[in-house]
């Protein structure tokens, strides 16, 4: 997840895609982002509007207990790209804490991605 | 080498150019992020802590509650040429039948009440068949459950002897014991473990494939003319809640993860400034600010 940036190539590498300034490094940290991201984003909801009711309401805790742990996995992944990618791009520390905790809020995450996305790809 | 980050230096004053990492440390940023980091990581731990209890609350209610289920007959609960039922092993059951001849009586030794060693006695209990005759009249055997009726000192105890005429008794399903006991069957009719595949050789009934362990029988006998009640063994964990335990993991590796960040940005943070101090470049290459 967090491997090594050599200085070296990434710098000369930063020409290497029309229309962007980013690092292929930066890149990748991006795109492994984006893809957990929007796991996440989709895994939550499926767990807020399928897994819950089912549990909660029709008292079948089957789909909770998978969905559930999942998650939760998955949320620890959404965290280690969030970080990669952090220092990686320099944010600051609030904009982490906020892009982490924006994982665990239904459609947030989606809205935190594009935002993300929007702000890094911009030339 | 991992990207040179994102803080400013952390004291303009000059330093030699190998600054340790712990003067990078202590200072009051990461000296306070620490002790924020620490106390995430705390409270994570607890939460851990707290959903492996939801865990064994769980697991033990759901132990707890096939035991404290209703007695039901023993036939209703599976048939006598099955294998006992994993689901069957520490329900409470009744039977009614008739007690089977001291001659059939096994004996399982180095049982222990209260600190004195003894034996179990187990019966076997030649269940009602409806109409049918319990005897051997038309050459099938009868039907039969090997019932624990409790513990006596001696085998010649009096009270060993199994009481006559019709009989109801309730009691809980227990499983042969695991240990091996290849050498029982020569030992005649006192055995060192409750194994029904022993068991099935020395009786000429049809058996259940398990025991049950003795906890009333009606009529009643005195206290001083029956083997003393064995308490029922413990009924097998029925988990419940491994969701929670997988819950209880996260909150363990959030909270680590919580510390290694903290670690990691310390790192970044000290090669920042010997980076600067060095007057390079390094820092500035290959990273955008967002």
């Amino acid at each position: 997840m967090t491997s090594p940036v050599d200085p070296a190539t990434s710098a000369s590498g930063s020409q290497a895609s029309p229309g962007s300034s980013l690092t292929p490094a930066i890149r990748g940290a991006l795109t492994r982002y984006r893809v957990i991201a929007y796991v996440v984003g989709v895994m939550l909801l499926v767990l807020l509007f399928v897994a819950m009711p089912l549990k909660y309401l029709g008292d079948d805790p089957s789909a909770m207990n998978v969905v559930g742990p999942l998650h939760g996995f998955l949320y620890m992944v959404y965290l280690l790209a969030t970080f990669d990618l952090f220092r990686r791009v320099r944010w600051s520390l609030p904009r982490l804490v906020l892009v982490a905790l924006a994982g665990t809020i239904p459609f947030l995450s989606f809205y935190a991605e594009r935002k993300t996305t929007h702000e890094l790809t911009r030339s | 080498m991992p990207v040179a980050p994102t803080t400013e230096p952390v004291s303009t004053a000059p330093q030699p150019p190998a600054r340790p990492l712990w003067r990078t440390a202590l200072t009051p940023r990461w000296t306070g992020l620490l002790l924020l980091a620490l106390a995430i990581a705390a409270v994570m731990s607890v939460l851990g802590v707290w959903q492996l209890d939801v865990y064994r609350s769980k697991t033990d209610a759901a132990t707890a509650k096939r035991a404290e289920a209703e007695p039901v007959s023993l036939q209703s609960l599976f048939p006598i040429d099955a294998g006992l039922p994993s689901k069957a092993v520490g329900r409470r059951v009744t039977v009614t039948g008739t007690w089977g001849p001291a001659a059939d009586q096994i004996f399982v030794s180095d049982r222990r009440v209260n600190d004195r060693d003894g034996y179990w006695v187990v019966t076997p209990l030649l269940l009602e068949q409806g109409s049918q005759n319990v005897g051997n009249t038309d050459g099938q055997p009868s039907e039969a459950v090997m019932v624990v009726r409790g513990w006596v000192a001696a085998v010649e105890d009096p009270a060993a002897t199994p009481p006559s005429g019709s009989v109801a008794i309730t009691g809980a399903v227990a499983a042969s014991e695991a240990q091996d006991a290849s050498g029982d069957a020569s030992k005649g009719r006192v055995l060192q473990s409750l194994r029904i595949p022993t068991i099935v050789h020395l009786v000429d009934y049809r058996i259940y494939d398990a025991f049950v362990v003795l906890a009333s029988s009606t009529p009643a006998l005195a206290a001083d003319a029956a083997p003393a009640i064995v308490p029922a063994p413990s009924p097998p964990t029925d988990h419940a809640g491994l969701r929670n335990v997988a819950y209880a993991f996260q909150w363990w590796i959030f909270a680590a993860f919580t510390l290694w960040m903290w670690g990691r940005m310390v790192l970044d943070a000290h090669r920042s400034t010997e980076a600067d101090q060095d007057d390079d470049a390094i820092g500035a290459s290959g990273t955008v600010s967002a």
